[in-house]
């Protein structure tokens, strides 16, 4: 990238201008410290432009420094439309995997007292919860039953006696996205959808025993309040809403090829991005089946929460409630959301697409769960399976992000050559020497997944933390860990 | 072999590049390079299912999206992942027709040797061009 484009505003804040490519309607805007920014790859910045392309964006097309090439929106993009003024939808900011998302559950449990049994753990929760290609569901649901979970998330599943209501205070949502329609889903999605229901996936989906190590509590106090202590075993796993989901945004992206120009007069520099105004018949209709792709993935991850918590509590021979096995918090960094933000001075409604980027709302907002409200939103990061992940708090410099934050450690390699530089058995021996044990579906999925193929998590997490975005409170460290 | 995975278009997920004298080949070559995204190495014979369906559309563009898609659907439907295709395409007044009989396994007959699971075909890059006596189809899987 011609450097004439380019602008270092403070130590963490780039801007890239309108004028690197024609159409842009906004500039870029980089959230990464110097090391971070000189290595992402340039086609982030090419699909960060063509996102600042579109009607209706306010203020920037932000990459978050997590920020790697995918399709579409780049991963770590987020983008506000304003929906009084032609704001658009496009399934391209959301992804396939709408609503994919992390939940981090708490125990009791001492690592001390978990380490030899962490083997076992792995063992069980391989077998028990289905992973990997092509993988079928334990769970038959009928065409029916799967429209009432697409319309109720995780209040279907703790219906259906997965849970407890208890778990709903802790989900973005409250676990369901009430505008949810499942008359506006396909059968090809239902169909999709019902046999997947309950399964991790696989790629950069998975499933973590961690632990918090001495030292790795930033904020006492708010760890304190989550329940969250040295020495303690959580439990942290990433999945989405499965085939149904990416059924949904597969037609709903065709669905907008097809009226996009005709209808619309909206023109796009890259065909994945097909958009339809936020308050047009289609824009509607996809907003609604979305919603069923987000609630979709709301109950998978309730599910396989059940299934952690049954599993711990055989393996310890005990009640998972006595074993203090809950919810911490669950989010997702693949969804659009309504929201209402200030900008100039004026509050209007924005809808907020983040694709591989998390919300990271400040104190007080009422997208919070009441239980956290005062406190900011819990915002749950996934390292890479080799290195850590993080709890952090939205924060006051999230004004300045429409409330969004990083996801990830965000790739630095692409999956080919991952797979070609490590050998999936190697990795699993030398995490077994770090006292991690692994089980995967997929020994090349492995590869693809190795620690040097993401960027240091660490770096990516003080530069949201150095901004005042999402502050640090815990990390947490692999002890096992279940590959799809 | 008549496709390449593209390294330089995206990290974070799978590009190929699949070519062919006709339009029936460049096909079959795309259909195979989805099946090498999904399973690694070693060349698989013997293949013990087999499904038949149709689709049509009016470019070819659109063709190539949805005989991928299908075998995308039918990996999560079935549990089917497809490594052999007989396609037979004919097109008439404008429109293209494609019958395709596809031969594969269930995916957990491929045990470690699978990689990973294809969520979607997305439009980003997605084309076919005729260049130099070829039809070329670039796509980019969602994984």
């Amino acid at each position: 990238m011609e450097k004439k484009y380019v602008k270092q505003l403070e130590d963490y804040i780039w801007e890239i201008g309108r004028g690197f490519r024609k159409g842009m309607r906004v500039p870029i805007r980089v959230l990464a410290s110097k090391q971070i920014f000189d290595t992402m790859d340039v086609q982030v910045f090419d699909q960060a432009a063509n996102v600042a392309s579109l009607p209706g964006i306010k203020d920037y097309s932000y990459v978050m420094p997590d920020g790697h090439s995918g399709y579409g929106f780049p991963i770590g993009g987020v983008a506000a439309f304003d929906v009084s003024d032609g704001g658009i939808i496009s399934p391209g900011g959301i992804g396939f995997d709408i609503n994919c998302g992390v939940r981090l559950m708490k125990t009791s449990l001492t690592y001390n007292e978990a380490r030899d049994k962490i083997k076992e753990l792995v063992g069980s929760l391989f077998k028990e919860v289905p992973s990997g290609v092509g993988v079928a569901s334990k769970h038959k649901l009928s065409d029916s039953e799967f429209k009432e979970m697409a319309e109720n998330g995780t209040i279907w599943a703790i219906e259906n006696g997965y849970g407890t209501k208890k778990d709903l205070e802790h989900i973005e949502l409250g676990g369901k996205a009430d505008w949810a329609d499942s008359s506006k889903i396909s059968q090809r999605a239902i169909a999709r959808g019902r046999s997947q229901v309950g399964t991790l996936g696989s790629g950069n989906h998975y499933l973590e025993i961690q632990r918090i190590k001495e030292g790795d509590i930033f904020d006492g106090s708010v760890a304190k309040r989550l329940g969250l202590f040295e020495d303690q075993v959580v439990i942290m796993f990433h999945t989405g809403s499965r085939g149904g989901g990416h059924q949904i945004a597969t037609d709903y992206l065709q669905t907008f090829l097809a009226s996009m120009e005709g209808k619309y007069k909206i023109k796009v520099t890259d065909k994945e991005l097909a958009s339809a105004p936020f308050y047009s018949d289609d824009g509607q209709d996809y907003y609604k089946a979305m919603g069923c792709g987000v609630n979709i993935s709301f109950a998978n991850r309730q599910l396989i929460a059940s299934k952690v918590s049954e599993v711990f509590g055989r393996v310890f021979r005990g009640d998972p409630d006595k074993l203090g096995i809950s919810t911490v918090y669950e989010v997702a960094h693949n969804r659009a959301t309504l929201e209402r933000h200030d900008v100039d001075g004026v509050e209007k409604e924005f809808l907020v697409h983040r694709k591989g980027a998390t919300a990271s709302y400040y104190p007080g907002r009422k997208e919070i769960p009441k239980a956290y409200r005062m406190m900011g939103s819990p915002v749950l990061i996934g390292g890479s399976m080799e290195t850590s992940s993080f709890l952090l708090l939205g924060d006051s410099g999230a004004r300045d992000t429409f409330c969004s934050t990083v996801h990830g450690a965000g790739r630095t390699m692409s999956r080919g050559r991952a797979r070609k530089e490590y050998d999936g058995n190697k990795i699993k021996e030398e995490m077994l020497k770090k006292k991690i044990y692994v089980d995967s579906a997929s020994l090349a999925g492995l590869a693809e997944e190795a620690g040097a193929a993401y960027k240091p998590v660490d770096e990516v997490v003080e530069t949201v933390d150095r901004l005042g975005i999402s502050r640090r409170v815990a990390r947490f460290t692999p002890v096992g860990n279940i590959k799809g | 072999m008549g496709y390449k995975f593209l390294d330089s278009i995206t990290s974070a997920d799978v590009a190929f590049e699949a070519s062919g004298r006709t339009e029936k080949e460049m096909l079959t070559n795309s259909g195979l390079a989805l099946f090498s995204a999904q399973v690694r190495g070693k060349t698989w014979r013997n293949f013990e299912r087999h499904v038949r369906f149709d689709t049509n559309s009016g470019d070819l563009e659109s063709l190539l999206f949805r005989f991928l898609s299908e075998l995308v659907f039918l990996k999560d439907s079935d549990g089917l992942l497809f490594g052999r295709f007989e396609l037979k395409l004919s097109k008439k007044r404008g429109r293209f027709t494609l019958e395709a009989d596809a031969y594969g396994n269930e995916a957990s007959e491929f045990g470690k040797n699978l990689i990973v699971d294809v969520k979607a075909v997305s439009m980003h890059k997605f084309s076919v061009k005729h260049r130099s006596s070829r039809f070329v189809a670039t796509v980019v899987l969602d994984v």
